[in-house]
């Protein structure tokens, strides 16, 4: 629907190049074309009614800008005569009526704005699997991939390798012996 | 050269403090710090000007939004009146649920807001407006789907997805 001429009407931009085909001028260089900007085809005959976030015609709910830049729906045949109807006094208006126009000009109430919406429990799930992939892998790495670690990881090996240093390195000012009483067989308080 | 203007400075007499404050006229533009009733009367001025368009209330609400503060219900009123002259409904209502955003969440907003709400209440009908509590939209009525998130299978056929071109795909 706004896609630009030449590709809707191909038969048109092959008559235009073969009319300018013979050019007297050469053609100025130009390396910057201005981007095609959507936002008019987005706002799509809405009702511009204020400035919103950023100026420009788009429509977001945020708590800080609480008024968005344009109504919600296009003003269409059910709600134009609700429209004329709003110009006189609201009391005449029912409360289906004023909802219409509510839900015409803007897409969420605050309270469905706030409402939580239960996607943290997707998220979450998401989240939890991928974790639990990573220790099945790593688990099953450890058990059959990697090497079996040197016996110099077993705390029986590492008690009786201090054990050593107490008795070669007794008199030393650093290690273990600085931290054991000989005198009365145990380590210092 | 330098050393000239060292003399210079050390033979200058000291400049009185007073210099650096703002001089006479200027008068302070931070609208947190000024008093309540001078803050309340700018909006209240403005809101209740005959001649205005419903970008300027839209505005004027904006910035009000903008600060940290609950609307005095004066306030409140100057808002919902501008939004009758500008025969929109649906700002009233918008505007009822700013001043609940802005009252923070539960128990400050039933206090606040209810507080608020009752101070209104003669404005509220005298001009026909009914509270979002009344017509029903405090709690939630329709859910929007998050299509990044998350899609039901039979929202196709409710969004009418299922008559566009490539949904066999």
């Amino acid at each position: 629907m706004s896609l630009s001429k030449s590709v809707l009407l191909p038969r048109l931009a092959v008559n235009a190049v073969i009319s300018r085909a013979i050019q007297t001028t050469a053609k100025a260089q130009s390396g910057h074309h201005i981007e095609y900007y959507w936002g008019h085809e987005r706002a799509a005959g809405r009702e511009i009614v204020g400035h919103g976030v950023s100026g420009e015609p788009t429509y977001q709910d945020r708590l800080d800008y609480w008024y968005p830049a344009l109504r919600f729906r296009v003003d269409d045949a059910t709600i134009s005569p609700l429209r004329q109807k709003e110009k006189s006094d609201w009391k005449n208006l029912t409360p289906e009526e004023k909802k219409l126009l509510y839900r015409y000009s803007f897409k969420q109430t605050l309270a469905e704005f706030e409402a939580p919406n239960g996607y943290w429990k997707l998220i979450a799930s998401i989240c939890f699997s991928v974790l639990s992939l990573a220790t099945f892998y790593a688990v099953l790495l450890n058990h059959f991939v990697y090497p079996a670690i040197p016996p110099t990881f077993d705390n029986d090996y590492k008690e009786a390798a201090v054990e050593r240093m107490l008795v070669l390195e007794k008199g030393q000012f650093l290690g273990p012996a600085k931290y054991y009483d000989y005198e009365n067989n145990r380590w210092k308080k | 050269m330098s050393l000239l203007r060292v003399a210079q400075t050390l033979t200058r007499t000291v400049r009185p403090l007073s210099m650096s404050v703002p001089r006479a006229g200027a008068h302070d533009d931070i609208m947190e710090k000024w008093p309540a009733d001078r803050f309340d009367k700018h909006f209240i001025d403005y809101l209740s000007r005959p001649e205005i368009d419903g970008w300027e209330v839209r505005k004027a609400l904006s910035e009000l939004h903008d600060f940290d503060v609950i609307p005095a219900p004066k306030v409140v009123e100057a808002a919902l009146r501008a939004c009758r002259r500008v025969n929109d409904y649906s700002l009233t209502l918008r505007f009822l649920e700013a001043i609940k955003i802005k009252c923070g969440a539960g128990k400050n907003r039933e206090l606040v807001y209810g507080y608020i709400i009752n101070q209104v209440k003669p404005v509220l009908e005298e001009l026909g407006i009914s509270t979002p509590e009344d017509l029903g939209l405090d709690k939630p009525e329709l859910f929007i789907p998050q299509a990044e998130y998350w899609w039901e299978k039979k929202w196709y056929k409710e969004y009418g997805y299922d008559k566009k071109p490539g949904y066999e795909f």
